[in-house]
C-alpha cells in the first residue's frame, strides 16, 4: 500500500489495531497517522483505542501487582527436587553394573534354595476300605441305603416302629 | 546488568538452582497477571504460576531456544489456565470482584496520576471493577489475546505462538475483544 495515497475511512478502520499496537510496517504506519490527522473520526477512534488500551492494562496490573508471591519459589523449589531425584534415580538405574544384576540374581538364588520345603499337602482323608457308605434314608428314618465298597453290594437297613 | 534468559537457561541445566530462581522471580509477576486475569481467582492463580515454573524446569530440555524463554512459559501457564478452566467449567467459582470489601486488592489504578480524594479513588476502583468484569465476560480465547497484548505488551508475532495459532488469527481476536470491550465501557472512554 502506499504511503503517497491517501486512505479512505473504510481501510484506516481495518488498520486501527495495528496502528495503535505499532505493527504496521512504516509506510502504512505513516498513512494512517495522516489520514488520523486530518479526520476527526478516525482521530477520536484512534484516541478510544489509546484509552481502552490504558485502562485494561492498568486496571489488571494493579490487581496482579496485589498477589503475594512469596511462596512460589518454595513450592517451585520443592517440585525442583522431587523432579531432581527421580532424574537421579532414573539414571542410577540405567547405570547399574552387570555384575550388580548378577549379583543380586545369585543372592536371590541362594536364598530360595536355603528356604525351607514347603509341607507336603495333607491328604484328604480317604474313607475306610470296609466302610459302608450311606447313600439314601428315607425322611422318616425307617429304612436306609447302605453301599459296601468292598463286595459292591447294597444293603437295605429297615428299622422298626420304635427306631431298633 | 544481569544475565540474559538463555544464559539462565544454560546455568539451569548445568545444575545451578539459583539461575532457575532468577528466571521464577524475573517472571512470575507477569504469569501470575495472565493466569489472574484468565481465571478470575487469586488462590488458582497462584497455583498455575507455581506449577507453570515446576513443568518448565522438567521440561527445560525439551527447550531448543527457538522462541523466547517466556514466550515459551507464557504458553505453558496459558495451556494451564485453559486446562484448569475445563476442569472446574461443573463448579461456579467466586469471582474476586464478588469478595467481601477490604479483601480484595487495592484497585486504585496505578498508572494514571494517583487521586488523592476519596471521591476519585472510588471511581477508579469502580472502573477497574467494571473493566475486569468485561474482561471476564470474554471467552478464553478473547481474553488471552486482551491479555497478552495490553498487559503482556506482547507482539502480533509472539501472541501467535504462545496460543500457537496464525498471526492473522491473532489480530481477528484481538480486533473483536477490543470491540467488545468498546461496547460495554463506552462511557468510561
Amino acid at each position: 500500500m502506499s504511503a503517497e495515497r491517501v486512505m479512505t475511512c473504510a481501510e484506516v478502520e481495518g488498520l486501527l489495531d495495528a496502528f495503535v499496537d505499532a505493527e504496521l510496517p512504516a509506510p502504512a504506519l505513516l498513512a494512517v497517522a495522516r489520514h488520523a490527522g486530518g479526520c476527526e473520526a478516525c482521530d477520536a477512534a484512534v484516541r478510544e483505542l489509546t484509552a481502552l488500551r490504558e485502562v485494561v492494562e492498568r486496571s489488571v496490573v494493579v490487581e496482579a501487582e496485589a498477589l503475594d508471591l512469596a511462596r512460589v519459589w518454595p513450592v517451585v523449589s520443592q517440585g525442583v527436587e522431587r523432579h531432581d531425584a527421580r532424574v537421579e534415580w532414573r539414571r542410577r538405574l540405567r547405570t547399574v553394573p552387570a555384575w550388580g544384576v548378577a549379583l543380586a540374581v545369585a543372592a536371590s538364588a541362594v536364598l530360595w534354595l536355603r528356604s525351607p520345603e514347603p509341607e507336603p499337602a495333607r491328604l484328604a482323608a480317604a474313607p475306610r476300605r470296609n466302610q459302608a457308605v450311606i447313600e439314601r434314608i428315607d425322611s422318616s428314618g425307617h429304612f436306609e441305603l447302605r453301599r459296601d465298597r468292598k463286595y459292591g453290594t447294597t444293603l437295605i437297613m429297615v428299622s422298626d416302629q420304635a427306631g431298633q | 546488568m544481569g544475565s540474559s534468559d538463555w544464559e539462565l537457561v544454560q546455568r539451569t541445566r548445568a545444575g545451578d538452582r539459583d539461575a532457575f530462581r532468577e528466571l521464577v522471580e524475573r517472571y512470575q509477576r507477569k504469569i501470575a497477571a495472565l493466569a489472574l486475569g484468565m481465571l478470575r481467582n487469586r488462590e488458582d492463580a497462584l497455583d498455575v504460576v507455581q506449577e507453570t515454573f515446576t513443568k518448565a524446569y522438567e521440561s527445560l530440555g525439551r527447550f531448543k531456544g527457538d522462541a523466547a524463554f517466556y514466550t515459551w512459559v507464557y504458553r505453558i501457564a496459558y495451556n494451564l489456565c485453559v486446562d484448569h478452566q475445563r476442569r472446574s467449567a461443573k463448579q461456579p467459582q467466586m469471582s474476586l470482584d464478588a469478595e467481601e470489601p477490604g479483601q480484595g486488592p487495592p484497585t486504585v489504578l496505578a498508572a494514571g496520576p494517583r487521586p488523592d480524594q476519596p471521591f476519585d479513588r472510588a471511581r477508579d476502583s469502580e472502573i477497574a471493577r467494571r473493566v475486569r468484569e468485561a474482561i471476564a465476560d470474554l471467552t478464553p480465547d478473547h481474553r488471552a489475546v486482551i491479555l497478552l497484548r495490553e498487559l503482556e505488551g506482547l507482539s502480533y508475532a509472539e501472541i501467535s505462538q504462545v496460543l500457537e495459532c496464525p498471526k492473522g488469527t491473532v489480530m481477528s481476536r484481538l480486533h473483536y475483544a477490543r470491540r467488545q470491550l468498546q461496547r460495554r465501557l463506552r462511557e468510561l472512554l
